[in-house]
């Protein structure tokens, strides 16, 4: 069990050809688009669900931010069906890599970022400083919320690969567990196997939040930036 | 403000949404409690707290600059003074 731990997190390939492209893809299949005016159940189910999500993240930017929308709801979209179908048992989940969940949050912070320095530069730069600082602290306090502007689109990433990972090893080991303790103990294995469901409910909620607070820490730094 | 019509995203039977978009109003409201350029207006400053201050817009983001420019100034003293050094040559 042990040297098997982290085989899910490896990029599975296929008679030597990465697979992850076709996986990262694959979440778009479940989402069809339609030219109907009345839609089948999965399509109005995705539509209702998708103007619950918009209403509530875009109504509070100003018109400026909510030309991101298409681009939030995406992100959300993405991230929430990616984690959903990670819960799958044997599959990969793209957003485990670091370098996935940095490549959609490097890109869309800078995005905020320098829109904010491009129309409102006084105010991108004002920033910097919180408002009623005591003079002596003004140099540090810069140098603080600096060093915290950057670290941003690192912490998005990490956020997200760290609580998905620990979800699905979480869920390894006590998967293991369960089975070791079988033919041990099987009051104990009937323990750890509900511990084994309330967790599975849970890593089913921290993939839906995980996507949400991606997308509205998303939304935030356009707010703060538009 | 009335906070659950505000928006005309809220209609009847969406309550729980207008909930959740109340609790976004909020969030995002700390945003909107920081100074702009209206408020600064009851500001008055003279001297060089006028242009240096942590109160208005101004102020802020020059003391912003005057801090990045001072730290650029020590970067680049001690990078050329590092140059002028002459190197310790073996005897």
């Amino acid at each position: 069990m042990n040297e098997n731990l982290f085989a899910s997190f490896i990029t599975p390939m296929m008679f030597g050809l990465p697979l992850v492209t076709l996986i990262v893809l694959f979440p778009s299949l479940l989402f069809p688009t339609s030219s109907r005016l009345v839609n089948n159940r999965l399509i109005s189910l995705q539509q209702w669900m998708l103007q619950l999500v918009s209403k509530t993240m875009m109504s509070i930017p100003n018109p400026k931010g909510q030309t991101w929308a298409l681009m939030l709801m995406s992100l959300i979209l993405f991230i929430g069906s990616t984690n959903l179908l990670g819960l799958l048992p044997h599959s990969f989940t793209p957003t485990t890599q670091l370098s996935m969940n940095l490549g959609m949050a490097i890109p869309l912070w800078a995005g905020a970022v320098i829109t904010g320095f491009r129309n409102k530069t006084k105010a991108s730069l004002a920033h910097f400083l919180p408002q009623g600082t005591p003079t002596p602290l003004i140099p540090m306090l810069v140098i603080i919320e600096t060093i915290s502007l950057f670290i941003q689109p690192v912490a998005l990433a990490v956020r997200l690969t760290a609580n998905i990972t620990a979800g699905h090893l979480l869920i390894h080991l006590i998967g293991g567990a369960t089975l070791a303790l079988m033919s041990i103990n099987t009051t104990t294995a009937l323990i750890t196997f509900i511990i084994l469901i309330l967790l599975t409910v849970l890593e089913f909620a921290v993939a839906m939040i995980q996507a949400y607070v991606f997308t509205l820490l998303v939304s935030l730094y356009l707010h703060d930036n538009t | 403000m009335d906070l659950d019509h505000a928006s005309p995203l809220c209609g009847a039977g969406m309550e729980s949404d207008c909930l959740l978009v109340r609790a976004h109003r909020e969030a995002f409201a700390l945003i909107e409690i920081m100074a702009g350029p209206e408020a600064d207006a009851q500001f008055h400053f003279t001297g060089i707290k006028k242009y240096f201050n942590s109160y208005t817009l101004t102020g802020r983001m020059n003391c912003v600059l005057a801090t990045y420019g001072s730290i650029a100034l020590i970067v680049l003293y001690f990078k050329l003074r590092s140059k002028k050094t002459p190197a310790v040559k073996a005897t």
